[in-house]
């Protein structure tokens, strides 16, 4: 029963890949509705598992943190099937070409969601290295999906190259780790670790640190995101800046908390460097975008920054606050990636400057790009702020008052970039022949939901006390 | 048998990933890059032999087994989108992608 | 539940008028209207309210008060709370709501609908910011101001209304951000120090600081009110928004928001740093010193009317900070009249700007002259609000200019004569323009009507407000008393503190 949820998502992607060979041409949009009603079943799964334990000779462990995580990577894969559907189907005014078998698509992305799950719940170095994989190599092919687009293609072979060489990276630092405990358990590395500090284990955590920073774009290992968000289809890109940010954020937590949890609290200077030249950089970079998929990676990065002030310290709201704010965030990118997705599958388009006038051609969805947006440069008080409040405040209570300053101006350099597609949108007029822009009914009601979200997170904050009472002691037995 | 140390396998694994990080950042052709990590997975599994000689367990060899199936996926991954990289720019020059800038 | 009413009423008019506004504009302007009205008759009725009042000024913490916890497991609550210089704040802002609908009613003709939205949320979030009594809740108030504020500069502004637009968010929000910070520092030195984490206002006060670190947090909500108020270095900002937003804009800006800078000086850098505070007078005392006299001189040499309103409002709201930073009561009482005229005063002439430049499409004071022959009620309008400004006898400005002076006097009378200049300067410039718009040569030939029935409705309340507070400021000042007598107190104890803390160096010495 543990691993339910996980079991549904493989089981669905073979369904959904067998299905299809008894399916006709017309009626193969079924697909995208199977996927849909196996993630709400493994939905369903998880939520209804309320016990923690292990597995496989606790090399699969389900606790509380892993919980959360398997919920928000659930989310974040329905939302984007749902996007997915309307470009799959060809129901769009402009369409996307070069897509192929929709099957095989949901099968893929089912796959590495499934490795996305089982990350954060193994515990042995086999398992957490194969599951990594699996989350990230069907993830090239995704990305390279649209097979007559060059810039897909290029995003894709991008995406190999700089994250095969980031899992490199990772298996040598898990080699170097074997070689000095013997152990294979992560926590049992992480207890036997502080007997065997030299050399080489300095060079293990150089090596982890570097391919967790590129999972999770920190800089200065930031640097295939934009490429790889510009080039890939939209949907795939939203997937990529939600699911693939929450599945590195999975990964930090594993290495940093429970390999080098000892080593945490001294590595505080070294985190908050980090997170100040990521969130600097990443807004810097976003300010001279034009293209707003590209855009967008930028703003990832420096998200990301934000998220490293949770590691401060570290202490056990760290854990809560970061989860919470991957919530946030989760809903509210998905929120804007709706709305690109939307704009580009009913005008092709994807250049900031395209969106002019969007506040007259459909004012309902301009409205809901614009809170979503004030909800990543942390206007009060929609949830982006509140997530954002908590990790300042993880960062002040741990008395790094510059790096809370630092990332206080950073946020205001992102209203800024931020400002400059709303000005797009609300002060410049449309075309003159710009008409009403539809909306298909699907991205409507996902709009929707999300912008509830957006808002709600931030006002009722119930969500954040329940992560805040489940994690409280999570850390405590990893801090030794 | 006279077993090798672990030192001096652990020297070859580190020279061998170090040569397929340098080869992976001089080279401009994509198929030396795919090699080049190739080279790099494959001394990270020499490395995990090499540890589990030291500690008498299995479990390095089902790692190397591991890495060696998980590299092959990747590059065969690698290898189609190589083939329609190839397609569009008629050339295995990784310079020549340059599409995106900014 | 009265509190949370008084915010959520313009919130609502706010949606309200963006739905309707698309079919139906006059509608959404009428429900603004009423929306305003309603707030207005609960807020005199509550001023009312005899027996409250007396019970409060007997001793009672707040006149009224909601706390409901909002996210326990940070002490976050919800925490509204009114008392004398809150309900003053409350009215003027219902007060000016109304006056600004008003002055929009023919000059909005794009967009009516989503202009009355950014109007009434603006408003809400100064309202908010005026009652909340939890850190957290007002940062949200003090940010859900600017987002509106914004809009309105940016799509009903004049011909540089981006560049003024995005001015004035970025200094507002960077120092906002500075509150912030300091908001989250006091909260982890006041959890450290006694064991309960909380926002909540009246728990935080009277926390125990070392003299750095009160130093530090007190600079971090100076700077935010510092911005808004405006003072000197920070003033920078002001004219451009001021100039290039729509009159209502301007009216909301001049008249509310650089309030809630001076009405954050008094609730929250006073009572929570009040020794760091007092340490801060000089400084604080020359910065109001040299923004009444640089207002005032700036302001004379403009050529843009507009302009020249907005830069005599960083002059007047220097005597705010003065009588703010002069520790004594009267000073405190003419500060809040101040703020309380300033806003009615100033409004009125951003509305009469707003409604010459709606008639002959200038500001530029070189292309006006001779009005009064062709509009005579204008110009007897203007001139009432021109003595306003320069602070004539029976007109509430001269009332709450000279208790500042006559209370900062007290305290460093070398500034206050500097600062008096102000009043000299400001006496040339006010009748300078009515002697450029009014009077001399018709420069202009375009078309200009008189005021028609609901301007002259509309400046008339202000008028009648202005010359009764004028005559009677009792009330004000009754009303505004238990508040500032508690700052005056806490400023009192501070200095003991210091006198104290003197003494025994000293006697250590001997």
């Amino acid at each position: 029963m543990l691993m339910l949820p996980e079991l549904l998502v493989v089981a669905t992607a073979l369904v959904v890949l067998v299905i299809d060979l008894f399916l006709s041409e017309r009626t193969r949009w079924l697909t995208g509705l199977i996927t849909l009603l196996g993630l709400l079943a493994a939905m369903a799964a998880a939520c209804t598992n309320t016990m923690h334990g292990a597995l496989l000779g606790g090399r699969f462990v389900v606790d509380a943190v892993a919980w959360w995580f398997d919920i928000l990577l659930i989310l974040a894969a329905f939302v984007t099937v749902i996007l997915s559907m309307d470009v799959l189907n060809g129901n769009t005014r402009v369409r996307m070409r070069g897509l192929g078998a929709r099957a095989e698509y949901y099968c893929v992305l089912l796959f590495t969601l499934a490795g996305m799950m089982f990350l954060i719940s193994s515990r042995d170095l086999i398992t957490f290295y194969v599951s990594l994989e699996l989350a990230t190599i069907p993830m090239f092919a995704l990305a390279a999906w649209r097979r007559d687009d060059a810039r897909s293609g290029e995003a894709g072979l991008k995406y190999v190259i700089l994250a095969a060489l980031s899992s490199s990276l990772i298996v040598y630092g898990m080699a170097l780790l074997y070689g000095l405990t013997g152990q294979t358990n992560l926590d049992a590395i992480g207890r036997i670790l502080p007997n065997h500090v030299g050399p080489a284990f300095w060079f293990a955590v150089a090596m982890l640190v570097a391919g967790a920073g590129s999972k999770f774009t920190v800089v200065p290992f930031h640097f295939w995101a934009a490429d790889v968000y510009q080039g890939a289809p939209t949907p795939i890109t939203a997937y990529l800046s939600v699911a693939s940010k929450c599945v590195g954020l999975a990964f930090m937590f594993q290495v940093l908390f429970r390999i080098f949890g000892g080593w945490l609290h001294d590595g505080s200077l070294l985190v908050s460097i980090f997170a100040a030249t990521t969130m600097t950089l990443g807004n810097t970079v976003a300010i001279v975008q034009h293209n707003i998929k590209r855009f967008m990676a930028f703003s990832a990065v420096s998200q990301a920054g934000y998220f490293l002030l949770g590691f401060l310290g570290p202490n056990e709201a760290g854990v809560a606050a970061m989860l919470f704010y991957m919530l946030v965030y989760i809903v509210t990118n998905l929120g804007v990636f709706t709305c690109i997705i939307w704009y580009q599958n009913e005008t092709g388009r994807e250049e900031i400057e395209d969106y002019r006038g969007l506040s007259q051609t459909n004012p309902i969805m301009a409205l809901m790009m614009m809170v979503s947006l004030f909800s990543l440069a942390g206007i009060p008080p929609l949830s982006g702020f509140v997530g954002k409040f908590f990790l300042f405040s993880i960062a002040s209570s741990a008395g790094y008052h510059w790096l809370v300053a630092l990332a206080a101006v950073n946020s205001t350099v992102s209203l800024y970039y931020y400002l400059r597609v709303i000005r797009q949108m609300y002060i410049e007029p449309p075309d003159a022949d710009a008409r009403r822009i539809p909306i298909t009914k699907k991205l409507a009601v996902t709009e929707a939901f999300l912008f509830a979200g957006v808002v709600i997170l931030g006002i009722v904050p119930t969500l954040y006390e329940s992560i805040h009472a489940d994690t409280a002691t999570w850390l405590a037995t990893l801090l030794r | 048998m006279a077993s090798v140390p672990m030192e001096h396998a652990l020297v070859l694994a580190a020279v061998l990933f170090a040569l397929g990080l340098a080869g992976l950042l001089v080279r401009r052709n994509i198929i030396f890059m795919l090699m080049c990590l190739e080279i790099m997975f494959n001394a990270a599994g020499l490395a995990f032999v090499a540890a589990g000689a030291r500690w008498a367990q299995a479990d390095g060899q089902v790692m190397f087994m591991m890495i060696l199936t998980v590299a092959a996926a990747e590059v065969a991954v690698g290898l189609a989108l190589l083939l329609g990289f190839y397609h569009h720019f008629k050339t295995l020059d990784a310079d020549a992608a340059e599409g995106m800038r900014g | 539940m009265m509190l949370i009413c008084i915010v959520l009423i313009p919130l609502l008019a706010g949606v309200i008028a963006w739905a309707i506004g698309r079919q139906n504009p006059g509608a959404a302007r009428w429900v603004c209207l009423l929306a305003c009205a309603i707030d207005l008759v609960i807020l005199l009725t509550l001023w009312n309210n005899q027996a409250a009042m007396a019970a409060f000024a007997a001793g009672g913490p707040w006149l009224m008060q909601v706390n409901v916890p909002w996210v326990p497991a940070l002490g976050i609550s919800f925490h509204l709370a009114l008392d004398g210089l809150s309900l003053l704040m409350l009215i003027l802002s219902a007060f000016l709501g109304i006056v600004s609908v008003g002055c929009s009613w023919t000059e909005i003709k794009e967009r009516v609908g989503f202009f009355h939205f950014n109007l009434m949320w603006v408003l809400a979030g100064i309202m908010g910011v005026f009652l909340a009594m939890d850190l957290f809740l007002f940062y949200c108030f003090w940010e859900l101001m600017l987002v509106p504020m914004y809009f309105l500069i940016v799509i009903w502004g004049h011909e540089n209304r981006i560049y003024a637009a995005v001015k004035f968010f970025i200094f507002t929000q960077f120092s906002g951000l500075l509150m912030l910070l300091a908001i989250l520092a006091l909260y982890f030195l006041h959890g450290h120090a006694t064991g309960t984490y909380t926002f909540d206002y009246d728990l935080l006060l009277g926390t125990k600081l070392g003299s750095g670190a009160a130093k530090w947090i007190m600079l971090g909500f100076f700077a935010a009110f510092a911005v808004k108020l405006p003072a000197f270095p920070v003033h920078n900002w002001l004219p451009d928004a001021h100039t290039e937003a729509p009159t209502a804009g301007s009216v909301i800006l001049a008249g509310l928001l650089l309030k809630t800078g001076a009405y954050g000086l008094m609730r929250f850098v006073v009572p929570l740093f009040p020794q760091a505070a007092i340490d801060f007078t000089p400084v604080a005392m020359t910065l109001a010193v040299i923004g009444i006299i640089y207002g005032a001189v700036l302001s004379f040499a403009q050529t843009d009317l507009k302009r020249l309103v907005a830069y005599s409002s960083v002059s007047h709201m220097g005597f705010v900070l003065l009588g703010v930073f002069a520790w004594n009561r009267i000073a405190l009482q003419g500060a809040v009249m101040q703020m309380i005229c300033h806003g009615l005063g100033t409004g009125a002439l951003f509305m009469m700007v707003g409604a010459i430049q709606e008639r002959i499409h200038t500001r530029n004071i070189e292309k006006m002259g001779g009005f009064w022959e062709v509009a005579p009620r204008m110009g007897a309008i203007a001139m009432f609000f021109a003595m306003a400004s320069l602070g004539l006898p029976g007109i509430g400005n001269f009332i709450a200019e000279f208790l500042v002076l006559l209370g900062s006097y007290q305290a460093n009378a070398t500034m206050t004569s500097i600062a008096s200049l102000g009043l000299v300067l400001g006496s040339i410039y006010s009748l300078w323009i009515v002697q450029r718009v009014f009077h001399g040569a018709r420069e202009n030939q375009a078309k200009l009507p008189d005021f028609a029935r609901r301007e002259i409705a509309l400046f008339a309340s202000l008028i009648i407000a202005l010359v009764g507070l004028g005559f009677f400021p009792q009330p004000i000042f009754k009303t505004a008393d238990p508040a500032l007598s508690k700052l005056q107190q806490l400023a009192v104890a501070g200095q003991g503190a210091v006198q104290v803390s003197e003494a025994k160096h000293s006697g250590g010495n001997s």
